[in-house]
């Protein structure tokens, strides 16, 4: 595409003045500034089109202004770590702390007992795009056999507010049939909780209940919140 | 702003040379460059404008190079929040702490007890002092006598107490349940750099005689303030 403005067109025999000519050349000069310059995106695929600048000692001069807007794209796209640099969003995957345990041995939910484990996560201030969050529970028996009797609560905290629990002793039973790891997920609704607040989150096994027939310990492996964020905002 | 370069008037009645014909236009060909083309900031307004290019699947093409370098400049400030050039930010990280309460509610009676977050001053920090957030929750009358201390490690040194906050707890609405409150407390900038590990420990003199609250003071959360690089993790 050309330029984004026009020239006066002239006819056999005008006879070319000083004004004309002038004033025809001046029109270039006039005219080149950005918004009247042409894009660099007549497409979708040219929209999305980005070059590695490279690293320090490597650097992969533009050679074109086009290149040196397709450098810049790519820089952005790397920071945010999406498939094209313009996307808003993204999906993060962060590690949820471990806040409490009233287990004598931190990293087991043992048997014959009600041992509650406890997680405290601050729902990010800027980078959280109001959706629901998967908190996904990793969990390994010492046994392969058996079910280990297990409820989940969250409650919500909040500044100068009450707590409020909006997940209450869920149901969140523990049958692993083998030794390995395996995971298990609670979508928490958006609509619970803002930007800001904390999510305490206990996970309690009921070990001397008479349905837990897991004889032997659970053991915790981690918790991870998965959830919409801006892409490349901390 | 027109572009940044001039044309050679001719006058009236001059010979159109083919060397002033040419080299006029070859004139615009030499200046066709980065560095000769008007910014699209000539204004605070305009050097602020942005625009949305849209998400993939509902892309928003460019019309013009000035509307390539607002999308540009949305992208940015997509990451950097505020707007796409402010250098500095202020970032609220949440701060993980253990408790060591084997009852898993946080500051028990008769005893002292602590809960601990270790934090790592980022590179992303710019200046100024921390604000270190405390949320605590209790329902009942008396006063919890507590104290914040902040402990700094740094590789090559012995670690240090830089500073100590008195952090008794009073349930302001004592009866209308238990409602969380905020405490913040400065750690002074000169304390700390880049790449040190500060330790938050938090405890109650549960046995102090000056402790007359009966019930357990509740943990829940922390978290750390600071001016950062904006956009940087």
């Amino acid at each position: 595409m050309p330029g984004l403005y026009t020239h006066t067109v002239r006819n056999d025999g005008t006879t070319v003045s000083a004004l004309i000519y002038n004033g025809d050349h001046q029109n270039h000069i006039d005219n080149l500034i950005p918004s009247l310059i042409d894009d660099y995106s007549t497409s979708v695929g040219q929209m999305q089109s980005t070059v590695d600048p490279g690293e320090v000692g490597t650097e992969s001069l533009a050679v074109t202004l086009a290149g040196e807007v397709e450098r810049l794209r790519f820089v952005i796209k790397e920071m945010r770590g999406t498939a094209q640099w313009y996307e808003s969003l993204a999906t993060r995957v962060v590690d949820v702390p471990m806040v409490f345990t009233t287990s004598a041995t931190p990293e087991v939910w043992p048997d014959g007992s009600t041992t509650v484990r406890g997680w405290l996560w601050k729902v990010p201030h800027q980078a959280w795009v109001e959706s629901d969050v998967t908190f996904t529970f990793y969990r390994r028996g010492s046994v392969s056999s058996g079910t280990a009797v297990m409820n989940l609560s969250i409650t919500r905290i909040r500044k100068d507010a009450a707590p409020s629990t909006f997940v209450s002793s869920l149901t969140f039973n523990f049958t692993p049939g083998d030794t390995n790891t395996h995971t298990t997920d609670n979508v928490a609704s958006a609509a619970s909780f803002n930007a800001g607040d904390y999510l305490q989150i206990t996970l309690t096994r009921l070990g001397a209940d008479g349905g837990d027939t897991l004889a032997g310990n659970v053991l915790c492996d981690g918790l991870t919140a998965t959830l919409t964020a801006f892409a490349g905002r901390p | 702003m027109p572009g940044l370069y001039t044309h050679t008037a001719i006058l009236d009645g001059a010979v159109l040379s083919a060397s002033v014909y040419n080299g006029d236009h070859q004139n615009h060909i030499n200046n066709r460059e980065p560095s000769k083309v008007d910014d699209l900031s000539g204004t605070i307004t305009e050097f602020g404008q942005e625009r949305d290019p849209g998400e993939l699947g509902s892309e928003i093409l460019a019309i013009s190079m000035a509307e390539e370098i607002k999308s540009l400049r949305f992208a940015i400030a997509e990451m950097k929040i505020v707007a796409w050039y402010p250098t500095a930010f202020t970032r609220t990280q949440p701060l993980n702490c253990l408790v060591f309460d084997t009852g898993g509610g946080g500051w028990p009676n008769a005893a002292t007890t602590h809960v601990h977050g270790y934090w790592r001053v980022p590179g992303s920090y710019a200046s100024g002092n921390l604000t270190f957030q405390l949320f605590r929750r209790a329902n009942g009358t008396g006063t919890a006598v507590m104290n914040a201390d902040v402990y700094r490690f740094r590789n090559g040194s012995a670690s240090s107490l830089i500073q100590t906050f008195n952090a008794n707890y009073t349930d302001s609405a004592p009866g209308f349940g238990d409602i969380t409150h905020e405490v913040l407390y400065s750690v002074t900038s000169s304390n700390f750099q880049v790449g040190d590990v500060l330790l938050f420990d938090i405890s109650r003199l549960g046995s102090h005689v000056d402790d007359t609250f009966t019930g357990t003071v509740f943990f829940d959360g922390t978290s750390i303030a600071f001016v950062s690089i904006a956009g940087r993790p």
